[in-house]
């Protein structure tokens, strides 16, 4: 081993490579705080689709079965101006409407407020009869 | 990716790349492989659990300082000499000259465990005379001094066996 200097035997010592560990078992942990909520907000969601896609379906299918009225006519509950639209109203309408779309216009055309009973006035009418002089 | 997973990375990596120097400065103290490598997969795992190395500066010369740490907590604890164990290898030796590396090992061992210890950092570890120090903590120039000591004597050492196998 004919060794001259420091750096070559130093460079000779490093020909000698160390021996690798054995492999560090590492179990990654999952991050608990996170995963499980995540998992749990996708359920949901995809739970409350599923319900509201059930409903819609079963909305429409119902027309199509025979109705109590004999003559074939549907009596389509309509929403007078005194009541609100509610998610019950709504629901019977459309249960009881022949088609989705005709339970919509229900809902839509809804007629115009009553004429104010007698001794009251609209605030529109009382303007449009007062003179106002620039 | 989240932090967690990127320090268990950075940690994985360190593994990897300072591991074998690791090990083999674990035994350079402890003289089995066993203890040693027990030793470098404790300072792993703790490391893992408290991710520590993140926030140092100098990973490469903490870790071995972890290392140095626990390889003489467990000396300690077992209150026994360390012998060298001639079975197993801490080198893979250039041309499979296994002659060579038991030669290296145990001109290695015979060294005083000071300078055994920067001569390994040095060598192996591919630290700086600085970080030496600062993992030892002793001055730059004490290192360089052991240093120099340490190589004058595992050439003669080896030199010695050497010319021994070269004339039997």
């Amino acid at each position: 081993m004919p060794i001259l200097d420091e750096e070559q035997f130093e460079r000779y010592l490093k020909e000698f490579r160390p021996v690798p560990p054995g492999s560090l078992q590492v179990a990654r942990r999952p991050s608990a705080a996170r995963r499980p909520f995540a998992f749990m907000a996708w359920a949901a969601a995809c739970a409350a689709s599923l319900v509201l896609a059930f409903l819609l379906l079963s909305h429409r299918t119902k027309p199509n079965q025979p109705s109590s009225a004999s003559s074939g006519l549907t009596v389509v509950p309509q929403l007078s101006n005194t009541q609100s639209l509610t998610i019950g109203r709504a629901n019977a309408l459309l249960s009881h409407a022949p088609s989705f779309k005709e339970a919509v216009d229900q809902l839509s055309f809804q007629p115009q407020a009553a004429p104010p009973s007698k001794g009251k006035q609209s605030a529109l009418s009382v303007l449009s009869k007062e003179n106002i002089k620039l | 990716m989240q932090a967690t997973d990127r320090r268990v990375t950075e940690i994985e990596l360190s593994y990897r790349r300072y591991g074998p120097a690791l090990l083999l400065f674990a035994e350079g103290l402890a003289g089995e492989r066993s203890r040693a490598q027990d030793v470098v997969h404790q300072v792993f795992l703790k490391l893992l659990e408290t991710g520590r190395l993140h926030d140092t500066l100098d990973a490469k010369a903490y870790l071995f300082r972890c290392v140095r740490n626990a390889v003489l907590n467990d000396r300690k604890a077992r209150q026994r000499d360390v012998v060298l164990d001639p079975e197993c290898a801490w080198f893979e030796p250039p041309n499979r000259d296994y002659a060579a590396e038991l030669n290296l090992r145990r001109a290695l061992w015979g060294l005083p465990e000071d300078q055994r210890e920067v001569t390994i950092l040095h060598v192996w570890g591919e630290l700086t005379f600085a970080q030496i120090a600062e993992v030892l903590g002793i001055s730059a120039n004490t290192v360089a001094s052991r240093y120099r000591y340490a190589l004058a004597r595992l050439r003669e050492a080896m030199w010695a066996k050497e010319g021994c196998r070269a004339n039997s």
